[in-house]
């Protein structure tokens, strides 16, 4: 490559940086949009990952109601974990209830999840990776008023953080946080991270609810059989419920649920991004042209003093590719900035994104916009190098 | 003993066909350029001296005929080469000097060698030596802009000696310039004879035309007469 092509691009480009800042927009965005993308794609991806390396592949969750119309009244029940349970090749099921309260703490009053929980599967919860705790102890059977809190809970709910041995009072009754859990920041565990969590008899006992289960997990005993446990876990409760009115969901499957949406995602991005990159490429089209045109006598004086159609042909093209490069540049910033406040929101709202710097992105990203740009430059670039210098030169 | 042939014009004819209206700009031009001549081509207005200078100078083909350069016809070329032999051979004057008005003195005598591929240093170097010898060491980093006629003319003059070309070929030099800025420049044009270089030199006034050792005229796109100038100086060699 001849360095002396780059820098005297440069240099031409420099001396109209206006209009060449103006064209670079559409690349930004391009380039913008296919970064922040990549990157939020690729952090989902991470970030999925690495709930399921906690869930464990050999989970399943089973969940009340089979579609739209019965999602409102089926229900699962407390004899639905018994039944799963006695199902070969099920380890462990354990049911999680959820209720939504108010309690106060102090003289504030807060509406918030409460969780219910069976104190023998403490064992499966903690596998699971939803009841890690950081300071205290877990529950046990005879724990009526005792309770554990997210960690996240206990900062943030009520205006003064909540501590160890400290009462909320709940339907007259005065609850004691025996433990706090430790931040998990994946779904099911970012629940557990917001919520009050209590052994569920003792949930009903003080609501006067009757409550059913929200999900049922299960274990399986092996991952290899997944499959073959859902087939039969859905035979057992089709048979005790006398119809198919719930969802049982494996961790492969969550995952792709959760890629689908996704890919809704991408596709938008990928919409915007090509839709910008050939506004872009436009962009660079008209600029070039332009330049050509105004350097006109440049270009003849270039060709009448030695400079072959070749030569012309790869500086036009460079000071495409270098509108292209610079607008890639300012787009992977953008596109990566835009990445990270993405990952900032979403874990705000319990999703885990997992933005990192990937060095071929950035590389691929400036070479992708440098091509674009010697693209879009071509036609000019061509028509500059065919110019017939006695012709340019006469012009004025 | 004939001396080297450098340009070789045959029967060389120019048309421009503007559509309904053929203009023959050159009817039918032979020419023959030896080495260490200076050679003046003189004639009226649109009697076709600027087409023969660029057909010449391989900067246009011609409609029919052949040139010669080396002895090498340039039909047989294709616009590449065509570019590298101007490149190499031949220095360009102009008459509105076309400099590139964004570069430097220093930069706009550097293209050329860029386009030979010397070394951006050795570019850097040559060109401020020409500069220097053309008088213009004070204005190296100077814009066109920023230059008098006269001085334009003379970085035209140097970038056309940068490459170290056989052929000075210039048209009008001093077409537009004042007298005494004139003058300079076709001292520098004399010298640059005396040293050894081929001149091919377009103007329209005979006393500058006289300078030369032979005085082509071209009338209606042909050569009417060829003058050869009797020395009235005294010869340096
Ligand atoms: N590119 C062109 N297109 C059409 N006619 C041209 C072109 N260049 C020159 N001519 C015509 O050819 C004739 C010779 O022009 P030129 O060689 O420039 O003459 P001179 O330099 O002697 O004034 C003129 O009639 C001019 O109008
Ligand atoms: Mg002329």
């Amino acid at each position: 490559m001849d360095l002396e092509l780059f820098s005297r691009a440069f240099e031409n480009l420099r001396r109209q940086k206006l209009r060449s800042s103006l064209t670079l927009l559409g690349i930004v965005i391009g380039i913008a949009s296919v970064v922040a993308l990549i990157s939020i794609g690729d952090g989902f991806n991470k970030s999925v990952e690495r709930e399921f390396e906690k869930l464990g592949s050999n989970t399943l969750i089973i969940l009340p109601g089979s579609g739209l119309a019965t999602s409102f009244f089926a229900e699962l029940d407390e004899d639905d974990v018994d039944t799963v349970k006695s199902v070969k090749g099920v380890e462990n099921a354990t049911p999680i209830y959820v209720s939504s309260q108010i309690v106060s703490f102090k003289e504030e009053k807060q509406a918030v999840l409460i969780l219910g929980i069976d104190t023998r599967d403490h064992a499966l919860l903690e596998d699971l990776g939803m009841l890690d705790l950081n300071e205290g102890r877990l529950l046990t059977s005879s724990d009526n008023f005792s309770v554990l809190v997210g960690s996240r809970f206990a900062e943030d709910v009520f205006e003064e953080e909540l501590y160890l041995k400290q009462n909320i009072v709940f339907e007259g009754d005065s609850l004691r946080i025996v433990g706090i859990t430790k931040a998990a920041g994946q779904s099911f565990g970012a629940m557990f991270d917001n919520a009050i969590v209590m052994n569920y008899k003792a949930l009903e006992d003080i609501t006067g609810e009757d409550l059913t289960p929200f999900r049922i997990f299960v274990k399986a005993v092996n991952k290899e059989e997944v499959q073959e446990v859902k087939d039969r876990i859905s035979r057992a409760l089709e048979r005790a419920h006398g119809r198919e009115d719930f969802q049982i969901m494996t961790a492969s499957q969550i995952q792709e649920s959760a890629l689908s949406i996704l890919g809704l995602i991408q596709l938008v991005l990928v919409f915007i991004a090509a839709i910008s990159l050939v506004v872009g490429g436009i962009g660079i089209l008209n600029t070039m042209l332009m330049a050509v045109m105004e350097r006109t006598d440049e270009i003849g004086v270039m060709k009448a003093i030695g400079a072959t159609n070749t030569l012309v042909l790869q500086l036009f093209l460079t000071e495409a590719g270098l509108i292209g490069l610079v607008g890639g540049f300012i787009g992977y910033s953008l596109g990566f900035i835009v990445a990270l406040v993405g990952g900032v929101v979403a874990s705000s709202s319990g999703v885990d994104l997992i933005i990192s710097f990937e060095p071929m992105l950035l590389l691929g990203s400036l070479g992708f916009a440098f091509f674009v740009g010697m693209i879009s430059g071509f036609l000019p670039a061509r028509r500059a190098s065919l110019m017939d210098p006695v012709e340019a030169l006469r012009e004025e | 003993m004939p001396a080297d042939i450098i340009i070789n014009a045959k029967n060389v004819v120019k048309t421009y066909d503007m559509g309904a209206v053929k203009v023959h700009a050159l009817n039918g031009v032979d020419f023959e350029l030896k080495k260490g001549e200076f050679v003046s081509i003189m004639g009226p207005s649109g009697s076709g001296k600027t087409t023969l200078l660029d057909v010449l100078s391989v900067l246009l083909r011609p409609t029919s005929g052949e040139v010669f350069i080396n002895k090498k016809p340039i039909s047989k070329m294709d616009d590449n080469e065509l570019a590298k032999i101007r490149g190499k051979t031949i220095g360009f004057v102009f008459q509105t000097f076309n400099l590139i008005n964004r570069l430097s003195a220093k930069e706009n005598v550097m293209m050329p060698l860029w386009f030979q591929g010397v070394p951006k240093s050795d570019r850097e170097n040559r060109a401020e030596k020409i500069l220097f010898d053309v008088g213009l060491a004070d204005r190296i980093n100077h814009k066109p802009s920023e230059l008098s006629g006269g001085q334009r003319q003379r970085v035209a003059v140097a970038r056309a000696l940068a490459v170290d070309p056989e052929i000075i070929v210039a048209d009008e030099p001093t077409g537009n310039l004042d007298s005494v800025s004139g003058e300079q420049i076709m001292q520098l044009i004399k010298d640059l004879h005396k040293n050894g270089k081929t001149i091919l030199m377009v103007t329209h006034e005979e006393e500058l035309a006289q300078n030369a050792g032979r005085i082509v005229r071209l009338r209606d796109g042909k050569i009417v007469a060829t003058d050869v100038v009797k020395k009235k100086e005294i010869n340096v060699y």
